[in-house]
């Protein structure tokens, strides 16, 4: 397993998981802004850094079993990026050692859409294996 | 000089009343009349297709099938449907409300036929966004939660970008408008590079 409840290095990729199918673009390969947009101050994401494939495909059908979500697809993206944006990872190990918050939104709700757009546009797509 | 003023439409007559006057009338009346964000584009005279058009002439003449058939409503129906309950997307969404559901009714109708389809998305706290992306860094978004205000957001390549919030009465603000507008025109030389 990588790193647990340590700070997030800029090295590091964080992902985010999708069960909504209009949050990405299988086509376009992309995901949409609206994946990354924060609910309550906060969107949910995993350390993936130095996990096998499967293993973060299982984290998500774990997530999605949580709330009988159906996983589609998720969304990879450098720590780096999310700090460009002058966002913040933070880890938030209770429900599941791997797991983290990008905070530090800004207040502004046109400023939050706008960050989200950028997330997505570095973000990379993979969808889920069949 | 009061007289000049007809508060149906917010007209006044500019020949014979100054600004600060017709400023003073307004205001003691806390009667505030629209404001245009790019004032130099024009005024819209009412909601009609065919003026949001002339604001926008650089989005082409064509006109997109989908704005004839009931291909966004649907869309827009479909949104709602998945998405009318809370924690549709696996982390604590909130429901799109009714109120949500007719207000992005009301904007899709406003949104010039010369422009494509946009991707109506569920976002997380509510509300319902329309989003023409037309490759990386060059994308605009605009979003309503049922209680008339418009939230938009764009970038038009490196280093330009926007974002804001408008009123949403019975016409699409222009500032929407011109970013569509500049949208397409970014994006269309872009692909000519």
């Amino acid at each position: 397993m990588g790193n647990t409840g340590n700070k997030v290095l800029s090295t590091e990729i964080v992902t985010r998981y999708i069960f909504n199918e209009k949050h990405f673009a299988a086509t376009k390969k992309r995901v949409k802004y609206p994946a990354f947009m924060p609910r309550n101050g906060e969107t949910s994401v995993f350390r993936i850094i130095n996990l096998s494939s499967k293993k973060i495909w299982d984290i998500g059908k774990y997530v999605g079993s949580l709330g009988n979500r159906m996983l589609q697809a998720r969304g990879d993206i450098g720590a780096n990026d999310v700090f460009a944006l002058e966002l913040d990872i933070e880890p938030d190990t209770q429900k599941h050692p791997l797991h983290a918050n990008i905070i530090g939104w800004p207040a502004f709700k046109g400023k939050i859409k706008l960050v989200a757009i950028k997330l997505a546009d570095k973000a990379q797509l993979h969808l889920t294996p069949s | 000089m009061e007289e000049t003023l007809d508060y149906r439409t917010n007209n006044f007559d500019r020949s014979t009343i100054s600004i600060n006057e017709y400023l003073g009338i307004v205001c003691s009346r806390a009667v505030f009349p629209k404001v245009d964000t790019l004032p130099e584009i024009g005024e819209i005279k009412s909601d009609t297709r065919a003026n949001l058009e002339k604001l926008a002439p650089s989005l082409g003449s064509q006109i997109y099938s989908w704005f004839e058939s009931d291909l966004a409503i649907e869309k827009l129906e479909e949104v709602y449907r998945q998405c009318s309950f809370d924690d549709w997307d696996g982390y604590d969404a909130a429901a799109i409300s009714k109120e949500t559901y007719f207000e992005a009714r009301r904007l899709l109708r406003l949104i010039p036929s010369s422009c494509p389809l946009p991707d109506i998305l569920p976002e997380p706290e509510g509300e319902i966004g329309f989003e023409w992306y037309r490759g990386k860094g060059f994308s605009f978004v605009i979003s309503v939660g049922g209680n008339n205000i418009i939230t938009y957001a764009g970038q038009f390549g490196e280093n330009n970008e926007i974002y804001g919030s408008e009123c949403f009465r019975d016409s699409m603000p222009q500032i929407i408008l011109y970013s569509l507008e500049r949208l397409f025109q970014e994006s269309n030389g872009k692909h000519r590079k």
